[in-house]
């Protein structure tokens, strides 16, 4: 894979090997992620994408049975090397099911993230951070008379696009994004895929996706996983107009998987 | 749903099949028309004409009909855009045919002692890089395809020549200027044919590739667009002509 200058490479995957206990799950990954990019990883159910992206955030290691190998560099520095709530707050995440945390309403949602780290915000700080926030995620015309209000009283897009906004609050650089619109409908779908389309001017986007044409529509970079190994990894452009191998061809064109 | 789109992919191979087969019998005719001066073909090469371009409209709206439901990707998408591109090319192919075959009553004043030995020559050069470049289609073989692109340069070298000859001689020898002029357009139908199987064979390329082996330029970006597999570079290619 063409690798450019380093600085613009976020995150750089060295020889990753991951295991659930003996069970290996992903082999020898080899990847760099473009800085200001939307990455795909795409593939077939248990090929080890949702682990991939769990390793860039360290929630991998949550699970008392799962270690790994190799090095995942995050701005050059080995991410074992970090403190794990550090790496989380630049390395925020979006799941696939919108999660609002239902306690809170909709203005302590977006701040979720100063509050449970102990950080308090002066009111004017937090209205004009909840105000940006809500903005750049395209939600606060849609809250702003109900800011205080439930978060389960909104769609299911309006939810994720909060859960976004609740990500994006404590500034990340990188947003994982573990299929963040497989629980919605078409028209939520498509404003999902515009605001990671317009956030990736500010941030590094790595995305999980089941949906080809998702991938195939709003990423830069495609990585091919199959039974836990990279496949191929390039421009989306070329992955899907000229695969270079027969897998992928096989894969995206539905032939297989 | 896949089954059904490989089945539909195999039925526009054989609707392109079948409209090059009717082009193929367009040229045919054509240089009948030309070389033995049979009359009663014109006719012929007319009917087949508004067949061909019926055709094209048909394919062309299946071609869509396709992307609109399949969402195409790799080996697929690239067959159809070959195939729009390829139609396209053969339906000039058709025109060039018509071209030639309405010049008919011009070309009955040429004796036969008068008709160059180079535009035989290029009437059957043009001729097989037509037959050549769709057989590179109907059988997948991208080397084939790059021999058309290479025999496009004699074509384009024949018919200089025979510029050159024309001139030269046209004071020496009793070729009128009229006869001369309908024997120099001959020779460019012939030329146009010629860019157009190159196009084709072109598109036969990307198509089995994925390399864009248009303009002699695109040769350095071969490296960087190469499907994996070892090609050797394309020979260096002109522009094709004005259809």
């Amino acid at each position: 894979m063409e690798n450019k200058e380093n600085n613009e490479i976020t995150l750089q995957v060295r020889d990753l090997s991951a295991y659930y206990g003996k069970q290996q799950v992903l082999k020898d990954i080899e990847m760099d992620i473009q800085k200001r990019r939307i990455t795909a990883i795409i593939g077939p159910s248990g090929c080890g994408k949702t682990t991939l992206i769990r390793c860039f955030n360290r929630l991998f290691e949550t699970i008392s049975y799962a270690h790994l190998s190799g090095k995942i560099l995050y701005s050059g520095k080995d991410i074992h090397s970090l403190d794990p709530t550090k790496l989380r707050k630049e390395i925020g995440m979006v799941f696939q099911r919108p999660n609002p945390f239902p306690t809170m309403n909709i203005y302590n949602n977006v701040i979720a993230g100063y509050k449970l780290n102990g950080v308090r915000l002066k009111k004017s700080e937090s209205d004009q951070k909840v105000e940006k926030t809500l903005k750049k995620v395209a939600l606060w015309d849609e809250v702003k008379d109900k800011l205080f209000q439930s978060p389960q009283e909104l769609s299911g897009g309006q939810q994720q696009r909060l859960c976004i906004a609740r990500t994006i609050a404590v500034s990340p650089r990188v947003i994982l994004m573990d299929e963040p619109c497989a629980a919605l409908d078409p028209i939520s779908t498509s404003r999902i895929e515009e605001l990671m389309l317009a956030l990736k001017k500010d941030y590094t986007i790595i995305i999980v996706t089941h949906n080809m044409q998702q991938a195939a529509r709003i990423s830069d970079f495609t990585a091919f996983l199959m039974l836990g190994e990279l496949v191929e990894f390039g421009e989306t452009d070329q992955i899907f107009t000229s695969p270079k191998k027969k897998k992928t061809e096989e894969y995206i064109t539905g032939r297989f998987g | 749903m896949k089954i059904q789109f490989d089945i539909d992919l195999e039925n526009l191979k054989h609707m392109v099949i079948d409209m090059a087969t009717a082009v193929e019998e367009m040229i045919n005719l054509s240089n009948r028309i030309l070389m033995e001066k049979d009359s009663s073909l014109v006719e012929k090469a007319y009917q087949i004409e508004d067949t061909v371009n019926h055709m094209e409209v048909e394919i062309e709206q299946f071609c869509v009909t396709l992307i609109a439901r399949h969402q195409p990707t790799a080996t697929d998408l690239r067959l159809l855009v070959c195939v729009i591109k390829m139609i396209n090319q053969l339906e000039r192919l058709g025109d060039l045919a018509i071209n030639i075959a309405k010049r008919y009553n011009e070309f009955m004043k040429i004796p036969d002692y008068l008709l160059p030995r180079d535009i035989r020559f290029l009437v059957m050069l043009s001729t097989q890089m037509v037959k050549e470049s769709i057989m590179a289609f109907i059988r997948l073989d991208a080397e084939k395809a790059r021999q058309v692109c290479a025999m496009d340069d004699e074509v384009d070298r024949l018919n200089k020549k025979l510029w050159k000859d024309f001139i030269k001689n046209m004071i020496d020898s009793d070729i009128d200027l009229e006869t001369g002029f309908e024997m120099l357009m001959a020779g460019k139908q012939y030329e146009r044919i010629g860019d157009c199987a190159t196009n084709i064979a072109e598109e036969v390329v990307y198509y089995l590739k994925g390399q864009n082996i248009k303009h002699h330029f695109a040769a350095e970006e071969l490296e960087e667009s190469s499907s994996g597999n070892e090609v050797s570079l394309p020979d260096e290619k002109k522009s094709p002509g004005e259809m």
